[in-house]
């Protein structure tokens, strides 16, 4: 058996202070944010301006348009020469709706789906913002209570978690749909095209439910700590979680069970920072050290790509294809990475 | 590199607290409305400041002990997610609406965290003016907001004292000493945070004194013994102190002389968490005495000190 995937860095480049945020668009375009509010977007020369004193995150909202959450200010959408600043007490994240349903926003009928908000999550609930609205319509808040974590889980359904569980909420409605308690969410991941949810709740029990149906789910317990790296495969046939230095995944059947042995491999020499799966079904982890890991859920044991970075590594995101993956450090490093999947032999 | 924590609690608005961060290196964690301040403007322009809203997790719903500051988390994460560290952290605690304990707990316990900060000394800010105003009207000068975190603190500061006679000021530090075990009060012109003010105060041997609180308030007991103790016999004596107290421990600080240990075991913690480690990681000192300071509600001194002698190795 061989497996002659591998990735390679097509792209480097330095920001100012530590990668804090980096966020693909629909159409590949890149946005990476530093710890001091200065952006690189693309593979401009400059950087932008500091946006904002506490970054948080970042998201594209349209083609050319990008929101960064800061704790200080709100949300800021910037682009197409304006900044407009949206003050969100107490916001923690911003995500874009990637494919909106034209019945979402109420236009078009044409069949065609576009970017036309982003949400907004914090103290105060569910933010939905307009960019591309010129202020014609304000920004409308969701009372879900205090949240900390929000996915998008396709057309107006939002996943949010908080202190007092998972909340499934209706952005066409502006209401809350459906509540599972559960001991506080620490991390969150959804699997868009088939409706499945990774929850990790404070007591180190990971959870995988159905949006179809979110009373009956499946629990993995044993670990002592809350897990704070979950993710999801995008076709929800792959689920990963890393505490210390370890990566446990599981394979989930189309019908949605769950392998009985999950795949386990002492992955990295260092605490793991970050981990996600992209939509070709690999799974990137960094660590404390700078060393980003590339997993084929075939291969147990062995990565089949390792990059090195200086610093902690922060972030790890995917583009949409799943064929690039972009990493940030705390020395500011960001890599751009192309995958090249093998085939098995 | 471990970036050092210093907590600063106050009943008083954030913004007075300002005052104690005027190093270049120092990251402020607080809230929001702090950070809009026009005092905070130095600090938030140089991307110092990190916003942090209250959020408390339970892992068992309502219980103190098992609470964790989920905003605490991110926020000490993001602070030490830089290019270039901060020379050291400060937390801002407002007791009117913040548990000290639970922030405490949170920055011992969190995995999170402890690989990337420890808690140096916690700070305890208050009014000389509001406090001998409640002298003089017949009030205690303690009330239930500043009870449990004169307990735990370790400095003291008094602030406005020029602003209040010599005598309302004795009274005043008289008072907040009576109820302190741990904590030693320092001017207001005594910089807390930064270069000299490091402490270390939560590792090694606590420097602290016994206090007799009533019934319901805290007490502070300190146990010293000169002769090694028996390794499983003090394990089981501070397992069943942790689990028989809970919630009604407020701060543990042990050194504790193990036989077939050339360096002592330092301990601390606060409700029901505590940890562990050798002296010898933080404090070159070399002493045989075993010393523990327990601080805490409903606590029985002389059954503490009959259990605690019994560890002794035979």
């Amino acid at each position: 058996m061989t497996l002659l995937s591998s990735i390679h860095p097509v792209e480097r480049f330095l920001l100012t202070d530590a990668v804090r945020s980096v966020a693909w668009s629909a159409t590949d375009r890149l946005i990476a944010l530093g710890a001091d509010g200065r952006a690189r977007i693309d593979s401009a020369n400059e950087l932008t301006a500091p946006i904002g004193p506490d970054p948080i995150g970042c998201c594209w909202v349209t083609v050319d348009r990008v929101a960064v959450v800061d704790g200080a200010l709100g949300v800021m959408v910037a682009g197409g020469g304006s900044v407009d600043v949206v003050p969100i007490d107490g916001a923690l994240g911003v995500s874009p709706l990637a494919v909106v349903p034209d019945e979402v926003d109420g236009e078009g009928g044409d069949g065609v789906t576009r970017q036309r908000y982003c949400a907004a999550f914090g103290r105060d609930g569910l933010t939905v913002i307009h960019p591309d609205q010129d202020g014609r319509r304000p920004p409308t808040t969701i009372d879900t209570g205090p949240i900390r974590l929000a996915r998008h889980a396709g057309g107006a359904i939002w996943l949010t978690g908080g202190a007092d569980g998972l909340s499934v909420v209706d952005v066409s409605l502006a209401c809350v749909d459906q509540r599972v308690e559960l001991p506080g969410v620490v991390s969150l991941a959804v699997a868009q095209r088939v409706g499945r949810v990774i929850a990790a709740d404070s007591r180190g029990v990971i959870h995988m439910l159905e949006l179809s149906d979110l009373a009956d789910g499946y629990g993995v317990d044993g670990y002592p700590d809350a897990v704070r790296l979950v993710d999801i495969a995008p076709d929800g046939g792959l689920f990963a979680a890393c505490t210390d230095d370890e990566v446990t995944w599981w394979t989930v059947s189309d019908a949605g069970e769950v392998a009985d042995q999950p795949q386990c491999s002492v992955g990295h020499d260092a605490p793991i920072t970050a981990c996600a799966i992209g939509s070709r079904g690999f799974l990137a982890t960094g660590d404390h050290q700078g060393v980003v890991r590339l997993w084929s859920s075939r291969l147990r044991d062995l990565p089949v790509g390792v990059l090195q970075l200086d610093g902690e590594i922060t972030v790890l995101s995917w583009s949409a294809t799943g064929d690039r993956l972009a990493v940030g450090s705390t020395a500011g490093e960001v890599v751009v990475a192309e995958l090249e999947a093998g085939e098995m032999v | 590199m471990v970036v050092p924590v210093t907590v600063i609690a106050s009943t008083r608005p954030a913004e007075r607290l300002l005052r104690h961060v005027d190093r270049d290196r120092v990251t402020v964690v607080g809230r929001r409305s702090t950070a809009h301040h026009p005092d905070a403007r130095h600090v938030v322009a140089s991307g110092r400041f990190v916003v942090s809203e209250p959020e408390v997790y339970f892992r068992s719903p309502g219980c103190p002990c098992c609470a964790v500051r989920e905003d605490l988390v991110d926020a000490l994460v993001r602070a030490t997610r830089r290019a270039e560290l901060p020379e050291r952290i400060v937390v801002f605690v407002d007791l009117d609406d913040e548990d000290l304990l639970i922030a405490i707990s949170t920055i011992l316990s969190s995995f999170e965290i402890i690989r990337r900060c420890a808690l140096d000394h916690v700070v305890l800010d208050v009014d000389a003016v509001e406090l001998s105003t409640r002298v003089a009207i017949g009030l205690p000068v303690v009330d239930d907001r500043l009870l449990s975190a004169i307990s735990v603190a370790d400095r003291i500061v008094i602030d406005q004292q020029e602003q209040v006679t010599d005598d309302a000021r004795g009274a005043v530090s008289a008072a907040l000493l009576s109820r302190s075990g741990f904590g030693s009060i320092v001017g207001s012109g005594t910089p807390v945070v930064g270069g000299a003010a490091s402490t270390e105060a939560w590792h090694g041997a606590p420097d602290a004194r016994s206090i007799v609180g009533d019934h319901d308030q805290p007490s502070t007991i300190v146990l010293r013994v000169d002769e090694p103790l028996d390794p499983d016999a003090i394990d089981e004596w501070l397992d069943a102190l942790v689990t028989g107290h809970a919630s009604r421990l407020l701060r543990i600080q042990a050194a504790l002389s193990v036989a077939g240990h050339e360096d002592r075991t330092c301990c601390y913690g606060v409700r029901s968490f505590a940890t562990s480690h050798s002296e010898i990681e933080h404090v070159d000192r070399r002493s045989t005495e075993s010393v523990v300071v327990i601080c805490g509600i409903g606590l029985d001194a002389d059954e503490l000190w009959t259990s605690f002698r019994a560890t002794v190795a035979t």
